[in-house]
């Protein structure tokens, strides 16, 4: 078997330090190196023209309604929602509306994610099930979910239960559509390989066909979330209660402008946050993947 | 390292009719041959022949629709014993199955393990050992996608040998490499050959490929996929770079040259006249 060593490149470990050998060259200390790499990861041209653009979006915003240029009447002026920030944010209010909508989406995305992953996965291992969920389920998904909403408070006597449902149901969708087609798409040599190696059905779908789904469950988390988000202020919006989108309404029932426009900040702070969970995620469920 | 040879195959008059859409199509006709035990057989024809399809019909992926298969005095597939997969007749695929989201440890060890045939612990030592002498050293807990296109291969024939196959089934496994990966890795293979002795059928339509790595080189004919003619290897082992200089090489060469040139020749002519349809 020693037949089979094979000729390894050996390294080249006398490396020449070419950089001591120019005149003038001092010597930096590791501490200076990390210093003066990071500061350049942080202040470089890149990084300016992203910030300039987010300045410039500001700027933009406060001239067009001081200005009071159409239809930016009546738009308060992002000073005005600084100030408004500063005084709401600390409050009980704000809190318990961002741990009301936040609750309702931990909830109904959950749910989504517990019922849609498996179903996805039954439908793309097995055709029978497919046959018999996916023709009801394509003609269910083009009806916006939004459109559930007089349904869902007719169904749930608790408004929290129809929004819960209405979250449920945003996310479900892409959620499920993902997950087949990331099974779909698991190579058929990876299989074939596998049953050549004397695997059994179970190790198939347990060490082939969910690792290999996983990118594109996730994706579907993704875009479920954003649903989720949508839902959530939606049905707020009309049935009320606590949460950001009863606020975000309630201020505009109020004339209370600027508090609309912390309403909206919040919410995509909070559909930001809510992403990255899931990226994160993602990243830790699939450390083979070096980018997500 | 040497057992006792087994993993004798045999083909008796194998065919295959494909029928999609309705249509017969008539894949392999009137296969015969012989692969004695721990022989080296390549199998070169040109592109849509049905290479892989004889190969797939021995590693259980497709059911002869004519005729036998025979491994070690045993039928083991005709057109009324379906043949399954199996660990005894690993495939090496030509693009690859490495799993991306196992480790290279993890690959290797995954067949023994899920068999059951070995314990955790077995199978790392044994994976592991493998890998040492395959000079794979040092890249066990790296994920194949950050290793080189080489690399991953000699896993996949790792892979493959941990489980103690039979029979060894390369489906144009060096395909997608380049020249310089390809000739090494062609001296690997024949080295593992040598040191394990186990029974090769080897998928090309590279012919140097075929002539320097086996002992016998099957010609097939274009669709339906005949034998076109056996061309016996007779070439010393073990075999360097140095064989492909040798008068005895290039005469081989010439002679299976011919062979398969005339079939390419049919086939493209014919790939013409189906579109001109």
């Amino acid at each position: 078997m020693e037949a089979i060593q094979m000729n390894k490149v050996e390294k080249n470990t006398d490396q020449v330090d070419w950089a001591s050998r120019i005149d003038g060259y001092t010597e930096h200390t590791p501490f200076q190196k990390f210093w003066r790499r990071s500061m350049r990861g942080i202040f470089n041209l890149s990084n300016l023209r992203r910030i300039l653009s987010l300045v410039i979006i500001v700027v933009l915003w406060h001239v067009v309604t001081t200005l009071k240029i159409p239809p930016f009447t009546r738009v308060p002026t992002p000073y005005e929602v600084w100030v408004d920030a500063l005084s709401f944010i600390p409050t009980m209010h704000c809190f318990m509306c961002v741990i009301f909508s936040m609750g309702r989406i931990y909830l109904g995305f959950t749910i989504a994610c517990l019922i849609g992953i498996p179903l996805g996965l039954m439908m793309g291992w097995n055709r029978v099930v497919k046959n018999f969920v996916f023709p009801t389920f394509e003609s269910l998904r083009p009806i916006p979910v939004i459109s559930w909403i007089p349904l869902s408070v007719i169904m749930f006597p608790l408004t929290e239960h129809s929004i819960v449902f209405l979250v449920f149901l945003g996310a479900f969708y892409p959620i499920v559509l993902n997950t087949l087609l990331g099974v779909e798409s698991v190579r058929a040599d990876y299989i074939q390989g596998a049953l050549s190696l004397g695997s059994k059905p179970r190790h198939i779908f347990f060490d082939l066909i969910l690792p290999g789904a996983l990118p594109s469950i996730f994706t579907g988390m993704t875009v479920g979330m954003g649903l989720a988000w949508v839902m959530v202020v939606a049905a707020e919006m009309v049935a009320g209660g606590y949460g950001l989108g009863y606020m975000t309404w309630e201020s505009y029932i109020l004339i209370a402008y600027p508090r609309i426009i912390l309403g909206m900040f919040t919410i995509g702070a909070c559909g930001y946050f809510s992403s990255a969970v899931i990226r994160h995620l993602g990243n830790k469920a699939m450390p083979w993947r070096s980018l997500f | 390292m040497a057992k006792a040879k087994e993993g004798n195959v045999i083909a008796k008059h194998v065919s295959l009719v494909y029928d999609p859409l309705g249509v017969n199509v008539l894949a392999v006709a009137d296969c015969s041959f012989e692969i004695e035990a721990g022989a080296f057989m390549a199998i070169v024809g040109p592109s849509g022949c049905g290479k892989t399809t004889l190969l797939n019909m021995i590693a259980g992926f497709d059911t002869p629709t004519e005729g036998e298969i025979w491994v070690d005095g045993t039928c083991i597939a005709s057109p009324t014993i379906r043949l399954t997969p199996g660990p005894d007749r690993v495939v090496v695929f030509q693009h690859g199955a490495l799993f991306p989201w196992r480790t290279v440890l993890e690959n290797v060890c995954w067949g023994p393990i899920m068999q059951g045939t070995m314990t955790r612990e077995e199978a790392v030592e044994k994976a592991r050992e493998v890998l040492k002498i395959s000079g794979l050293e040092g890249c066990e807990n790296e994920y194949p996608m950050n290793i080189s296109s080489g690399m991953q291969r000699r896993v996949e024939i790792v892979r493959a040998l941990v489980n103690e196959p039979k029979i060894l089934l390369l489906d144009e496994p060096f395909r997608a490499l380049d020249a310089m990966t390809k000739s090494v890795m062609h001296q690997y293979l024949l080295d593992l050959f040598d040191a394990t002795g186990k029974t090769v059928m080897f998928i090309t339509h590279d012919l140097d490929e075929a002539i320097y790595l086996a002992d016998r080189v099957f010609v097939m004919t274009t669709r339906p996929g005949r034998l076109k003619q056996m061309i016996e290897v007779d070439l010393p082992r073990p075999r360097n770079m140095k064989t492909k200089v040798t008068d005895r090489y290039i005469e081989l060469r010439n002679e299976a040259l011919n062979a398969v040139h005339e079939e390419a020749r049919k086939a493209f002519e014919r790939g013409e006249r189906e579109m001109a349809k």
